[in-house]
């Protein structure tokens, strides 16, 4: 196994002098590894707090929201998503604490303070499931607050299959809204068809579809 | 070898390699070269290259049948259904992790020690009852955490966007005003029977039908069973029942049936000592037993001054509040029997049963028999299954089996094996009577007996295939009638609606059809009962018309025609009542589709291998 055989003092001295010029050294390489270590487990153990304490919060407010939605619950919920917002600006936490905010303020009747929240939330994220939720959101409440070009446009950007159904179900009342009955229907139709395909139905969908039909040649 | 790649390990390649295979053990750990090499037939499913192991779907499934969720015989449809949700669980939780949701051990604990379900009856947290709620549920503590660690993830998420979803009020405006929508219409319906030629069928008709709808009328392969029951009910109602054996079970149901019952308590305290308190306890006994007044003397000595009070009524008692010496005596007391003094932790009881709260036993005597019935059955139909068993085993016929157990041998219509026979119609059944051994297609009288089929506890079966006959298209001879009735209703649909529509193009040219005999319906809603419900529906498509003119259209309702001319339309305001559920039932729709249209994006992104 060994190299060469040297006996017990020769080993020894080897050593001594090997010591002698690396020591010093390699008990600074091991200062420095055990800080580094440390410090990694701190600013993990830190980060998974903050997570934490991220998680308590929205906890807290879903639970509040799922609860009751009357007046003091809402003041409530409200405080809670100031303190998300602040603490936890950038998260998915932050960003559903938005769109119930925009939910709390329609059910306040504030429909356009609903709006510019949810305006703000579509400008400032990344594109995922929830902004494109917030996006058709948003259009719905610009078709509400009579712009419906605006609603057009912003339904442009929402893509996503599964929300195809109600995409079209929403250009079908931008285009009743417009006057266009032809056109309000075939996008009725095709949510129809879409929200057939996908079994995910949309309320009150086929009234309005039976409320336009054609005039039949005579 | 060892020293051989010692003596190697000095070049560059070698040393990078060990860095890299120290590096990866350092960073990835182990599994990342084990699974390297363990690709992995193990797995139900991937989900973007997480694997979901058969192992989860079987303990999920088990965790079902335990539960009494899923019924056993579904097990193949559960699976399936089972591996998806736990698809739709990895996306989910997923999603949830990369964008930063946590739930961490701590708050899981947390929630633990609130749950009710693991608490005791003074609210507070029981481990035992945790451990045991577990077991049952067939869950470790820590698969259970884990489990809903990842549960409340996705419930963050799921209830993130319930919570934020919403429908405004223009929105519910546009729906209910559809729905309190009136129209003024008037409509006749046109049915078989109104029109003015009947439709022929001809034999060359019912022929070329035949010959083009070959596969509705091919018939399954059939079989005719011969069975014997075994039905512990029917074994039970044969059971013959001695008067004793009655009184026997009126007495016990009595022994347990809730009793009213007075006390007489004389304590042992600081004023008697045991002895002296056992001597007035049989004082009270002798003056009882020389026809003293219970009550009275409860009054004058019982130490329990709140019962005392009412004459020693401690109301109606249910086993096990005060022990079992306490219950036993009870029991073994009638009504108006006064007990000898017994000794209960400090103090003598004298007790009184003032009234049991049961019918008398000839009131009660019908329900008493089938108890008894039931019970002396019971081992006789254990008894019986065993022996049909051994019998039909070994006999090459049932009528021997049935005579050996004295059951009537029964005989079955033809049977395909989807068929809707209450009893034969079970899929076990089906599948024994034509399996291999059951059902010999070359020789009948050479098949088996089937093994005997638990159909459940009360029920024990064993049939025998009498006779078979293979799949095939039945002659013409025997569908013609089925054929003509068919092709009929089809003619007369055909003529009905070109009668319709001819009278209807009529109409819009504004030519009255004098055959036409309307009737009127004014204003109407959606949920008027003024006007069969399929003509109502049909006048709600209909185009709106122009002022003061009238829209004309048919459509079809049933078997029948209706013609319809709409003349206006119409609107109430509609009760709040309907409106709210209007409001109530959109909010559930639309959080519905946006909290599953989630699942369904990351269904459509993901790399799901099964």
């Amino acid at each position: 196994m060994v190299d060469e055989v040297r006996d017990d003092s020769e080993q020894i001295d080897a050593f001594k002098r090997w010591w002698k010029s690396s020591g010093s050294s390699i008990v600074v390489g091991a200062l420095l590894a055990g800080i580094a270590v440390f410090g990694w487990k701190y600013w993990q153990s830190h980060q998974e707090s903050q997570a934490a304490a991220a998680s308590a919060r929205y906890q807290q407010l879903i639970q509040v929201v799922g609860q009751s939605t009357n007046e003091q619950a809402r003041g409530e919920a409200n405080t809670l998503i100031d303190q998300i917002l602040q603490k936890d600006d950038g998260s998915l936490y932050a960003e559903l604490a938005r769109l119930i905010q925009a939910r709390l303020a329609v059910d306040d009747g504030e429909l356009d303070s609903a709006r510019s929240i949810l305006a703000d939330v579509v400008s400032n994220s990344d594109d995922n499931y929830v902004t494109q939720v917030a996006r058709l959101n948003l259009a719905r409440l610009q078709l509400a607050a009579q712009t419906p070009d605006k609603a057009m446009s912003t339904l442009e950007n929402v893509t996503i299959d599964s929300l195809n159904a109600q995409v079209l179900a929403l250009r079908g009342d931008i285009w009743k809204a417009q006057g266009d009955a032809d056109k309000a229907l075939s996008a009725y139709q095709q949510a129809q068809k879409a929200a057939t395909d996908s079994d995910q139905p949309i309320f009150g969908l086929q009234l309005k579809i039976d409320d336009l039909a054609p005039k039949e040649a005579p | 070898m060892l020293q051989h790649i010692r003596d190697r390990a000095q070049g560059w390649i070698a040393k990078v390699i060990v860095a890299l295979i120290a590096i990866t053990f350092t960073f990835f750990g182990v599994e990342s070269i084990v699974s390297v090499f363990t690709q992995d037939s193990n797995d139900a499913a991937t989900v973007n290259g997480e694997s979901i192991s058969k192992q989860a779907v079987n303990l999920q499934l088990q965790r079902g049948i335990r539960s009494g969720q899923i019924p056993p015989d579904q097990e193949g449809q559960a699976r399936s259904q089972i591996l998806d949700q736990l698809i739709t669980r990895s996306l989910l939780r997923q999603y949830a992790e990369e964008h930063g949701l946590v739930f961490t051990r701590a708050q899981a604990d947390q929630l633990i020690v609130q749950l009710p379900e693991f608490q005791d009856q003074n609210n507070h947290f029981s481990k035992e009852r945790f451990v045991q709620s577990l077991n049952n549920a067939g869950f470790s503590p820590g698969s259970f955490r884990r489990q809903l660690e990842d549960d409340m993830l996705i419930t963050q998420l799921q209830q993130g966007l319930a919570g934020s979803s919403f429908v405004l009020p223009s929105e519910v405006k546009a729906v209910s005003d559809l729905q309190n929508q009136t129209r003024t219409f008037r409509y006749a319906l046109l049915g078989p029977d109104d029109l003015n030629a009947p439709v022929s069928v001809s034999d060359e008709d019912i022929t070329a039908y035949y010959k083009a709808h070959q596969d509705q009328f091919m018939r399954p392969q059939q079989v005719r069973l011969n069975y014997l029951l075994l039905d512990r009910d029917a074994l039970a109602s044969r059971q013959d029942v001695s008067d004793d054996a009655l009184e026997k079970a009126y007495q016990a149901q009595r022994s347990k049936a809730p009793k009213r019952v007075s006390d007489i308590v004389i304590s042992i305290n600081d004023e008697r000592t045991a002895e002296q308190a056992h001597a007035l306890a049989d004082d009270i006994e002798k003056k009882l037993a020389d026809g003293g007044d219970f009550a009275a003397l409860a009054r004058q000595y019982s130490s329990d001054k709140s019962s005392a009070d009412k004459g020693g009524d401690l109301g109606v008692i249910t086993e096990g509040i005060f022990g079992d010496t306490f219950d036993r005596t009870v029991s073994s007391l009638s009504e108006g029997d006064v007990s000898a003094p017994v000794k209960l932790d400090n103090a003598y009881h004298i007790l009184r049963v003032t009234h049991v709260d049961i019918e008398d036993f000839d009131s009660m005597k019908a329900a008493l028999r089938k108890q008894v019935q039931k019970d002396e059955a019971s081992s006789r139909f254990d008894e019986l299954a065993q022996k049909l068993k051994d019998e039909s085993y070994s006999a090459p016929d049932l009528k021997s089996v049935a005579e050996a157990l004295s059951l009537p041998l029964k005989h079955s219509e033809w049977l395909g094996r989807n068929n809707d026979d209450a009893l034969l119609g079970n899929q076990d059944v089906m599948e024994a009577a034509f399996s291999q051994d059951v059902l010999n297609t070359s020789d009948i009288n050479q098949g088996y007996n089937s093994d005997v089929i638990e159909l459940d506890d009360d029920h024990r079966l064993v049939i025998r295939v009498a006779d078979w006959r293979p799949e095939e298209t039945l002659p013409q001879s025997d569908v013609a009638g089925r054929i003509r009735t068919i092709l009929t209703r089809q003619r007369q649909q055909a003529a009905l609606k070109d009668e319709a529509s001819r009278m209807t193009a009529s109409l819009k040219a504004g030519k009255p059809v004098s055959s036409i005999n309307w009737q009127q319906a004014d204003s109407v809603g959606r949920q008027s009962d003024q006007v069969d419900d399929g003509v109502l529906k049909a006048a709600f498509t209909l185009p709106h018309p122009d002022s003061n003119s009238t829209v004309y259209a048919h459509r079809p309702v049933g078997e029948s025609q209706v013609i319809i001319g709409l003349s206006k339309v119409g609107s109430t305001s509609g009760s709040d009542n309907s409106n709210d559920f209007t409001r109530s039932m959109a909010e559930r729709v639309m959080t519905q589709s946006i909290v599953s249209g989630l699942t369904a994006s990351l269904r459509d992104k993901a790399d799901i291998t099964k």
